[in-house]
């Protein structure tokens, strides 16, 4: 439903993303775990059109996201890390401007919103200027926006970063209840018990390229996240070296 | 730290913040940021050239040279504040005393930090504008009171811009929530926007004030009240209340300053805050409009230069025009106004700022996003224009045709903007400022559309009455043929 093959991308002199090929099937939840600057963002944007591959191909539900790139972000929920919300707008007025963008018609968003508030307790917040906002709250409204037009494939870049450990519980449910749905849900994380606690597969990256992949299952029968993740990522003796240090 | 360190820290944040935030070049800033000198060296270079050149109308005699010394006074006043005004906005809306507050620092020093501040934006390069002139006058007029009446003036000018900017700056922060604070913070950005507009009602009033009795007359303004002090009762007592205003002024306005900068004057509201859902295109237009009514500067700068900047720039035409007998030259003149209001769409893109990173990841066109753009002008706009519309309808004989082609040309310039800036702007998600388009091809487009609207109305000078107004049409009519081909371009391009 979600695939790379063969993709690149350099930012000036760093090779951001050396010939990925991955594919991220439906039904099930996906860990994308890596040390920063391994690419993962990279590879989230790349779905909705937001970076471009230098060469290979990306597919979203038979949508090039470079060819087409509104057809892949009418699809695509996608929350990024990085938070950036409009300051002097109110979760409320912003939210509205995405109902008229997605062309979601009234009672439809009227009735999704209801939920998105109840089950990210926003309520006391829609009528703040998002300046006021407190981190989490910013982080949630992100999230609603991410999943305010009931998207087939779902993106998040670091979503749990500031969200009270209640939310948190509501969103890995609310992933579950996705992919159950028989849609594609991906996010992104460098808490490895949250990936374990939540993932069925992981895909581990390191300095551009997929190091591993496969169903958490079958990573737990070999060995705890944590060792594994250090040693497919070759960090195992940069760490020993850095705790020698302390 | 010393206050003096705190200042340096302070005042450098703040001007890398303004330049970022304005969109200007961040190149000028690493060459000019650091120390006081370096922020000071440029812009005093520039203010000594400018001032000596005016200086040099002192050949004219004192009746010339009096009235240049006036305005430089006036000059060094309004830039004073203009500079004020952008940087202490930033230093209150970033917050950036927060983290000083945070330090083993008593307040007297932080206060002290803050009224040293202005120095490092341009403040130590402000009598500049006064006192290069002024020698050069003293030298020509071979009278040397004018200088030292002069760097006493360029002094009290410098306390005086500092008291303005401190209180201008107190108002023009980011009222978010309370409407009239909004409102108020509006029209002081108009203000400080608009104070290049002051002059030369300015030098009109002074011409006035000598025209019917002598020279002695402009002995009570400063700075040649400073100069003539110990020769006259009147400059004296001119002087002295000046420099006791300036000092009182700026008493009140570190003071108010301070409460805005240390407290935040946006309170958080009690309680869940009222909130309702718009639908559809109505959602789109209510978003674009709170966001330009939220950011007084930018909706300051909107309305400067859809309304008051084409109509300053184009009236002396205009009222030459009438007075010569030409009222078909005003069909033109109703072009020009309404072209270069359009151009001002501009800012509804600069608004969007940080939050543009957002829209990226939408399913938006650029097409979309221009006739968003378009609509929100209109919205916005309309009111005012119609008004002037209906003033010159009302007002000229034979003005409806020329107010209709003003409406039409505001609104054609404006879609024509937006479309080439849906155009220009960048693939990636970024931040949008006047830098996101380059100064320069800004400045390109405005000269060429101005040209355009000017080679109009030049050749409707060659045409008889009744063919000027036809000219305009055409105009018009190749605007709009140029806004549907664009409008066909952005369609299939994703922002």
């Amino acid at each position: 439903m979600l695939s790379y093959e063969g993709v690149t991308k350099r930012y000036g002199n760093v090779q951001a993303l050396k010939g990925v090929t991955v594919e991220f099937q439906p039904s099930r939840i996906h860990a994308l775990l890596g040390p920063n600057g391994s690419g993962k963002s990279t590879l989230m944007k790349m779905a909705i059109g937001l970076v471009k591959p230098d060469s290979g191909r990306v597919r979203v539900d038979g949508i090039d996201p470079v060819e087409d790139p509104i057809s892949a972000r009418k699809i695509v929920g996608y929350a990024p890390e990085e938070i950036v919300i409009y300051e002097s707008l109110t979760p409320a007025e912003y939210l509205s401007f995405l109902g008229y963008v997605y062309t979601i018609p009234k009672d439809e968003l009227e009735t999704r919103l209801k939920t998105l508030i109840k089950i990210f307790k926003m309520d006391e917040h829609m009528g703040k200027l998002g300046g006021e906002l407190s981190h989490g709250n910013r982080r949630k409204l992100l999230i609603m926006s991410a999943l305010i037009h009931d998207p087939k494939v779902l993106i998040l870049d670091e979503p749990f970063s500031g969200l009270d450990p209640e939310v948190a519980r509501v969103l890995k449910e609310l992933m579950r209840k996705y992919a159950e749905e028989g849609r594609v849900v991906i996010f992104s994380t460098h808490i490895l018990e949250l990936a374990e606690a939540v993932a069925d597969e992981v895909t581990i990256m390191h300095r551009g390229e997929v190091v591993a992949k496969g169903p958490m299952e079958e990573l737990r029968g070999k060995k705890d996240l944590e060792t594994y993740f250090l040693e497919v990522t070759g960090l195992t003796s940069e760490l020993e070296e850095l705790l020698k240090a302390l | 730290m010393s206050w003096r360190r705190i200042a340096e820290v302070v005042a450098k944040e703040a001007v890398y913040r303004s330049r970022k935030e304005a969109g200007r070049s961040l190149r000028f800033f690493r060459i000019s940021g650091g120390s006081m000198l370096r922020y000071n060296a440029f812009i005093l270079a520039v203010f000594t050239l400018m001032s000596s050149m005016v200086g040099l109308s002192a050949f004219g005699g004192p009746e010339v040279a009096y009235p240049t010394l006036i305005m430089l006074f006036v000059m060094e006043i309004m830039m004073g504040v203009l500079f004020m005004a952008l940087n202490l906005q930033v230093l209150v809306s970033d917050k950036l005393l927060d983290p000083i507050f945070h330090l083993p620092v008593s307040e007297s020093e932080i206060r002290r930090a803050l009224l040293w501040v202005c120095i490092y934006w341009g403040g130590a390069a402000l009598p500049f504008v006064l006192i290069p002139g002024a020698a050069i006058s003293s030298y020509l007029l071979g009278d040397p009171m004018i200088l030292v009446g002069a760097i006493a003036g360029s002094l009290v000018a410098l306390v005086m811009s500092m008291a303005l900017g401190y209180l201008a700056g107190s108002l023009v922060t980011n009222y978010t929530r309370s409407l009239r604070g909004r409102a108020i913070s509006t029209l002081v950005w108009l203000l400080v926007l608009g104070v290049g507009f002051v002059m030369g009602p300015l030098m009109d009033a002074i011409s006035r004030l000598y025209e019917g009795g002598t020279i002695q007359a402009l002995y009570v303004v400063p700075p040649i009240s400073f100069a003539m002090m110990f020769e006259s009762l009147e400059a004296l007592s001119s002087s002295l209340l000046l420099t006791l205003a300036s000092y009182v002024l700026l008493r009140i306005g570190t003071s108010r300053f301070w409460r805005v900068a240390t407290k935040g004057e946006v309170p958080l509201p009690k309680g869940p805050a009222k909130w309702s859902l718009s639908f559809g295109f109505a959602a789109a237009l209510m978003r674009e409009v709170k966001v330009a009514t939220r950011t007084p500067r930018i909706f300051a700068s909107l309305i400067m230069y859809s309304f008051i900047f084409p109509l300053a720039f184009i009236f002396p035409f205009f009222s030459e025009g009438l007075s010569q007998g030409f009222p078909g030259f005003l069909t033109p003149l109703a072009l020009a106004v309404g072209g270069l209001g359009g151009f001002s769409i501009l800012y509804l893109y600069i608004m969007e700022a940080a939050g543009a990173k957002t829209l990226y990841s939408l399913p938006l066109t650029r097409c979309r996003v221009a006739l968003v753009k378009f609509y929100t002008f209109l919205t916005v706009n309309m009111p005012v224009a119609i008004l002037i519309a209906v003033a010159l309808a009302v007002l000229i004989p034979t003005g409806t045709i020329s107010a209709l082609i003003y409406l039409a040309a505001l609104s054609g310039s404006a879609l024509l903007n937006s479309l080439i800036y849906a155009l220009l702007l960048p693939k990636e998600p970024s931040h949008w400022s006047t830098e996101t388009f380059g100064r320069t091809l800004v400045a390109v487009l405005f000269l060429i559309e101005g040209m355009a609207y000017f080679a109009v109305g030049i050749i409707s000078l060659f045409l008889p009455n009744e063919l000027q107004a036809t000219i305009s049409l055409i105009t018009l009519a190749a605007i709009w043929i140029v806004n549907s081909i664009l409008l066909t371009v952005s369609g299939r391009k994703a922002l």
